[in-house]
């Protein structure tokens, strides 16, 4: 025998006990594992996802124009594979029954090239050209079957942006009908592909490659490569040198435009020889232009065509002339310079001063020095309203224009009996569809205002003979800063010819173009690193889950605790023993604790399986019960990380045996005489005037938690939630310390006299063995403090999260129409049976830079989310008295205006290269999606895929809204960054009361087209709320796991305190009392104990949550709760009474004569 | 008719073999104010004749009457009464509530009707007095010596003037002196009460304090 296998024997012997302990040791090791491997699991979930939607994808060019398929092919090298594709967002519909439409829908043309790149997936057939094949989320929403037939509609290719006054607003929507679906493929693989990250399956939609091309005149063309690379980690500027594009992949073309004439018997004389270059979005983006002119040399110079609505002599009769071109350049920078009438070269032009040519001249009547207004629209337009506005000039040249023999038709350029001069030069006007190819003004098809009434004979006339010939020229510095805009200020540039080869020159552009790609709008996606690194999670499940269980972790170690005590406790005699024949204590001690290592190892064990048990369940839970915390049934448990198990294990095992190490503790204390008679420490805790330390303590505690509540308000993120578990588990352990000095005084110093009745008795019996009590008391605490300070968290949607509005929409195509005037609406093609509805309803537009989901519906990490635009009309609206607004956490308002509409802060403009945009943003999006935690002020800095930072500032911060999951930055400040955006696709909407279903029906009809998706904004505001309170959910579940625990110890306790009070017990029925009313005397302790927890656990959750309530962040719902607790008061009554009921039933005689 | 009525009472205990008789054909008469020691050795059947007689265990056959009333034809709630108010226990172990003062145990019994009221505090306090432990009223067991304990343990005996004390070896477990003390103290209170009084013990010397005194050997009262 030695002590190993003493210890042995005796965790064989005291089996039931230390079957206890170990339950309790597996407990607090369940909840620890369990709560590393949901975290675990949620981000190797979003890990499998990620990979999974990406097949074997590692990289993606994804472009904003259009380019030759074949590219493709340079990216491939050896194994590699790519494809090409077209990727378009659009919309789905299908016309059964009833119509049904689904917005946001990705159109993927592709061949059979894109399917290879999942090579473990079965490749869908189309079934022809007229086919489609639908993932099942898209099916569903369409609720179509093979078979069914749909219509597609998508963008169409009109390249001139639609906020310039030459882009069209309308018919922007091509349609693709009648298109047999061939298959539907569930949203698994490539099923699901996608670029930005969400957990939610995806629209997808994938039409043959040809068919698209063919739809939308773009043969041999795509937007997209994916490539399947060797080696996945390549950087997107690896990837960017190795593609290499030509000009026409960028959209540019380079022409040669030259004037000649040849005089009878003549040689041909050269008027202009020129290589132009231009762009079919007809104006040349400011990124190209610099690395079009440096490539192209020093002759190289750019012009800047643009439209003005009227010419005109100030100050006379004369009638104005009616849209023309104007063309800004350098006059001195011409190699074929502009002459006047003289015959002289033009070189120099001021930036108030314009050259007319003398068919201009010669209709306004107009010399040099006379003034010349011009009116044009503004560059860009707003909402679709094209503003005009004026400009003064003063005439310093005119340069003659020579009339064709035989006017130029869209064919055939103008043939001349006489030298035509420099300023014969239709060229320098891009091609505008609808304008430039129409054969007459009459024919003109303007996207703008226009008014034919004002076209004089003269005025067709000149069309006819000179067509787009500019009628006036202006300085290039007075060009750009008149008509310049975020979509660039040059329509072309212009090389002689004399000065470079053509093949030289566009070897040259394409060098230097193919070094800006990125600035030109091709992205270069390291999608799989992306996705990967977007996996890394928003919500640090670890931290929630471990943060949240560290109280159930915290009541399983008192648990583990009280149960070793009991332990120690029942073989009391038997240490006495040890110690009387002559065993150290320490030794003693040793030995206890390698029982207790041996039970904890195994309780350890077991509570790593029961762990895994746990988290499956947790996870099962969030598919099923709380599936709208992650919104998507995608969880599954991941055991792919060995060393989570082992440090649930060791963690577990650790933190116990440091319990059961306190407990022993107390042995020293105790004399081998006190242990004989079968006392432990506990008893001699009953020494009047000893701990009042804990008076002491518990006063600091108390101050701690008080202060550590204030100062949660105060933080933020990971270092609020620390601060709030600080505070409540500070007030839980205060309360312990001052109820166990209670308890401790109430056993010594405390005499009844009359009065004297059952409940003091039982209440005398909880103060024999405060420890114990106290102990229990916690455990009962900890669950209630969970379940309380959870419950006061809980959302409800408000008026101010709506801001007000009854909808919240969203179109898969931008809108250009001001929806909120009747003209806008009327251009729109609304009906005028629409108006009476739609002249009460508030639309407030938005303009949106597409990015990541980062509300709490998405969980993977946001690197780039969307960007809202809030337009002044929006942003004024909220300055309006009387109407509703959001409510702001916080913001950067400092005067009375600012600080009674917040949104006015957005408004300052970010001003300089790196100046921070002042953005708002929804807390939650703020602390959980981005890691803001600096409040109002802070900076910070978005990457988009392809690895562009933005800056921003924190300038205000919404509470709980419907704009969760975006930043919202002034529409300039958007324009500014993102210049390629256009249109709004994201609109508030008030409408009359009664009629929310009524508009939202109205705007989803008239705008199919768009994808216009409407939602009841409060609906929304719920989906978003119903993220946090079903996390709360899933933490109560925790609670309840605490009550659980915190019953069974109090049930464990109530059964030893009658085992260990049966001779007293039998005293009592020996002195007449009842069986019923020794029952009733268990119960009132185990009552007295289940209440002190539950307010222990009140207690301690106000002092934490008080701070929050008092800040709005928080509300205790008293009716639920008081419901709540009293239904775990009563149920903790129950399994008392069932205890005592069963701990009694034994005679309790026999202990009268000591047996 | 005496106050107490023992007849014919039969005590035996079903075992896998014969039934274990511990009582045989037990009988035995007291009026108020007598005493009497049974005195035996251990495993005789005292304690088993005593718990029958306090109406803690149910005899076999035979019957018990205290004041003409047959406690064993009374339901669980009449017959915890019937002990509550009729009976006074002293055992050899104390069993007082180490968390309670010395009048608090005294107070116990009162507590299986309700509330102490201040006439039974005022009782408590007399036979706090009656056993010299005024000075010790608001003591915690623990502070106690073994006489004193069993002392309070006597004075709870008393708190409900039982009409029948019955005492299992009540000096057990003290020395010479205090078993005197504590022997003489009983006897003392029981005529000061006029109670009867039923000592179960194998001292001699306890047993030749009392005025009668009966043997019980292998079951059987002679």
């Amino acid at each position: 025998m030695d002590q190993m296998r003493l210890a042995l024997r005796s965790a064989r012997y005291y089996f039931s006990i230390n079957l206890a302990v170990g339950l309790g040791v597996a407990a607090a090791t369940a909840v620890l594992t369990g709560a590393l491997l949901v975290g675990d699991s949620v981000q190797g979930s979003l890990r499998d996802l990620s990979l999974d939607r990406l097949g074997e994808v590692t990289h993606v060019v994804l472009a904003d124009r259009f380019f030759a398929q074949h590219r493709a092919t340079q990216l491939a090298s050896g194994a590699e594979r790519t494809a090409p594709l077209i990727l378009l967002r659009g919309s789905v519909e299908h016309a059964g029954e009833h119509l049904r439409l689904a917005g946001g829908v990705s159109i993927f043309g592709v061949n059979d090239s894109f399917w290879r790149l999942n090579p473990n997936a079965k490749p869908p057939k189309f079934d022809g050209e007229n086919s489609i094949v639908l993932n099942a989320p898209l099916a569903a929403e369409l609720n179509v079957a093979v078979g069914d037939e749909v219509a597609i509609r998508l963008p169409s290719s009109n390249d001139v942006p639609a906020d310039s006054p030459l882009g069209k607003k309308s018919g922007r929507v091509r349609g693709i009908p009648r298109l047999k679906v061939a298959a539907i493929i569930p949203a698994q693989g490539l099923g699901r592909f996608g670029l930005f990250p969400n957990q939610q399956a995806p629209l997808n939609a994938f039409v043959p490659l040809q068919r698209l091309e063919e739809s939308l005149d773009l043969s041999g063309k795509a937007n997209a490569i994916l490539l399947a690379a060797r080696d996945p980690d390549q950087t997107a500027e690896e990837l960017a040198g190795e593609l290499t594009l030509g000009l026409d992949d960028f959209g540019y073309r380079l022409d040669q435009v030259r004037q000649e004439f040849a005089a009878e018997g003549a040689d041909p004389q050269t008027i202009y020889d020129y290589y132009q270059l231009s762009s079919s979005r007809m104006i040349i983006s400011d990124a190209a232009e610099a690395a079009i002119l440096k490539a192209a040399g020093r002759q190289a110079f750019p012009t800047f065509t643009y439209l003005t609505t009227s010419i005109e002599k100030e100050s006379t009769d004369n009638q104005a002339i009616p849209y023309s071109t104007v063309t800004a350049l350098d006059p001195g920078a011409l190699a074929y310079p502009l002459l006047d009438t003289a015959g002289e070269p033009i070189r120099m032009l001021a930036e108030d001063e314009i050259i007319l040519n003398s068919w201009s001249a010669e209709q306004l009547g107009a010399a040099i020095g006379d003034p010349i207004e011009l009116a044009y629209f503004e560059p860009e337009s707003s909402h679709g309203i094209a503003k005009e506005t004026t400009s003064l000039f003063t005439v310093a040249a005119i340069t003659p224009l020579t009339e064709p023999d035989s006017p130029a038709s869209r064919r055939r350029p103008a043939e001349y009996d006489k030298p035509p001069t420099t300023a014969n030069d239709p060229d320098l006007t891009p091609e505008v569809e609808g304008i430039t190819d129409q054969d007459s003004i009459d024919d003109w098809d303007p996207p703008f205002p226009f008014d034919n009434r004002r076209i004089r004979g003269v005025d067709d006339a000149y069309w006819e003979n000179y067509r787009t010939t500019p009628k006036a020229y202006v300085s290039l510095s007075a060009g750009k800063k008149l008509w310049g805009s975020r979509f660039g200020d040059a329509t072309s540039i212009r090389v002689p010819v004399t000065a470079m080869a053509k093949e030289k020159l566009i070897a040259g552009i394409e060098a230097e173009l193919n070094q800006h790609k990125e600035e030109l709008g091709f992205r270069f996606l390291p999608a799989r690193q992306n996705a990967l690194r977007a996996a890394s999670g928003t919500t640090p499940f670890n931290g929630l889950f471990l943060g949240f269980s560290m109280f159930i972790i915290a009541a399983a170690l008192m648990l583990t605790l009280l149960l070793f005590q009991l332990g120690v406790d029942q073989r009391a005699r038997q240490i006495g023993l040890e110690a009387a024949v002559g065993l150290r204590m320490k030794a003693i001690r040793a030995m206890l604790l390698i029982e207790a290592t041996i039970v904890a190892s195994l309780g350890g064990l077991v509570g790593v399986i029961l762990g895994v048990g746990y988290a499956w369940v947790m996870l099962y839970g969030l598919r099923t019960w709380w599936v709208a915390a992650v919104v998507t049934p995608f969880l599954q448990l991941h055991l792919d990380n060995p060393a989570t198990l082992l440090i649930g294990l060791t963690s577990g095992v650790f933190a116990s045996l440091g319990a059961i190490l306190w407990a022993l503790r107390r042995l020293r204390k105790t004399s081998p005489r006190a242990l004989l008679a079968g006392q432990t420490a506990a008893s001699q805790d009953h020494q009047p005037g000893k701990g009042r330390w804990m008076i002491y303590a518990g006063g600091a505690l108390i101050a701690a938690s008080i202060g550590l509540a204030v100062l949660a308000t105060a933080l933020a993120g990971e270092a609020q939630a620390g601060a709030f578990f600080g505070a409540g588990a500070a007030m839980l352990a205060a309360l312990m310390f001052l109820e166990r000095r209670y308890l401790q005084w109430r056993a010594t110093e405390r005499s009844a006299g009359v009065g004297f009745q059952l409940s003091q008795l039982a209440l005398s019996n909880a103060a024999r063995n405060p420890g114990r009590s106290t102990l229990t008391i916690g455990l009962v605490g900890a669950a209630s403090f969970l379940i309380i300070a959870i419950s006061s968290f809980r959302l409800a949607p408000t008026e101010s999260g709506t801001g007000g509005v009854d909808l919240i929409a969203e179109s898969t195509q931008p809108i250009f129409h001001d929806l909120n005037s009747p003209a806008g609406r009327y251009d729109q093609g609304f009906r005028e049976s629409d108006e009476p509805l739609l002249a009460k309803s508030t639309l407030l537009a938005m303009r949106m830079q597409p990015g990541d989901d980062a509300s709490c519906l998405n969980l993977y990490q946001s690197n780039s989310p969307r960007v809202l635009g809030a337009t002044p009309q929006m942003i004024s609206h909220y300055s309006q008295e009387g109407a509703a607004q959001f409510e702001w956490a916080g913001s950067a308002a400092t005067t009375p205006e600012e600080q009674a509409n917040p949104w006015l802060v957005l408004e300052k403009p970010a001003d300089g290269e790196n100046a921070p945009i002042p953005c708002a943003l929804d807390k939650n999006t703020a602390m959980y999606a981005l890691h803001l935690f600096g409040g109002v002020g802070e900076t910070f800095e978005t990457t988009d895929p392809d690895g562009r930072t933005t800056k921003y500032q924190v300038a205000g911060l919404l509470s709980n809204s419907i704009l969760q999951g975006s930043l919202i930055v002034s529409e300039g400040n958007l324009l500014d960054r993102f210049p390629d955006t256009s249109g709004y696709r994201m609109f508030l909407i008030q409408t009359p009361p009664g009629e929310t279903e009524e508009v939202a029906s109205i705007l989803e009809d008239r705008l199919s087209e768009d994808g216009f998706d409407a939602t009841d904004a409060k609906q929304k505001l719920i989906d978003l709320l119903a993220v946090q309170n079903t996390y709360l959910s899933t933490f109560q579940s925790l609670g309840a796991l605490g009550l659980l625990l915190g019953t069974f110890g109090l049930a464990t306790v109530q059964a030893r305190n009658v085992i260990e009070r049966r001779g007293e017990l039998a005293l009592l029925q020996a002195a007449g009392f009842r069986r019923d009313r020794l029952v009733r005397l268990v119960l009132l302790e185990n009552a007295a104990l289940l209440s002190a927890g539950l307010a222990t656990g009140v207690l301690a959750a106000l002092v934490a949550v008080l701070p929050h309530m008092l800040f709005g962040a928080a509300g205790v719902p008293w009716a639920t709760l008081t419901v709540m607790l009293g239904l775990i008061f009563v149920v903790g009554l129950i399994a008392g009474r069932w205890t005592a009921r069963a701990s009694l039933r034994t005679p309790l005689i026999p202990a009268l004569r000591g047996e | 008719m005496s106050d107490l009525d023992v007849v014919s009472l039969r005590k035996e205990y079903p075992t896998r073999g014969e039934p274990l008789v511990v009582l045989q054909q037990a009988d035995l008469a007291l009026n108020a104010g007598e005493n009497l020691a049974i005195i035996g050795p251990s495993g005789s059947g005292k304690s088993t004749l005593l718990y029958c007689l306090g109406a803690l265990e149910s005899p076999t056959s035979g019957g018990v009457a205290l004041d003409g009333q047959n406690p064993f034809e009374l339901a669980e709630p009449q017959l915890a009464d019937f002990r509550n108010r009729k009976i006074g226990f002293i055992f050899q172990d104390h069993h007082l509530l180490p968390q309670l003062s010395v009048l608090e145990n005294v107070l116990v019994p009162t507590l299986a009707g309700g509330a102490a009221s201040n006439e039974a505090v005022e009782r408590a306090k007399y036979l706090i007095d009656g056993v010299g432990l005024t000075s010790r009223i608001s003591h915690r067991p623990a502070e106690l010596s073994g006489g004193e304990r069993q002392r309070v343990a006597v004075a709870r005996s008393l708190i409900h003037q039982p009409r029948l004390l019955l005492a299992d070896e009540p000096t057990g477990n003290l020395d010479r002196t205090n078993a005197e003390t504590i022997g003489r103290l009983l006897l003392d209170l029981q005529s000061q009460e006029n109670a009867m009084l039923i000592a179960v013990t194998h001292s001699m010397e306890l047993a030749e304090m009392f005025a009668a005194r009966r043997s019980l050997d292998d079951g059987r009262l002679t």
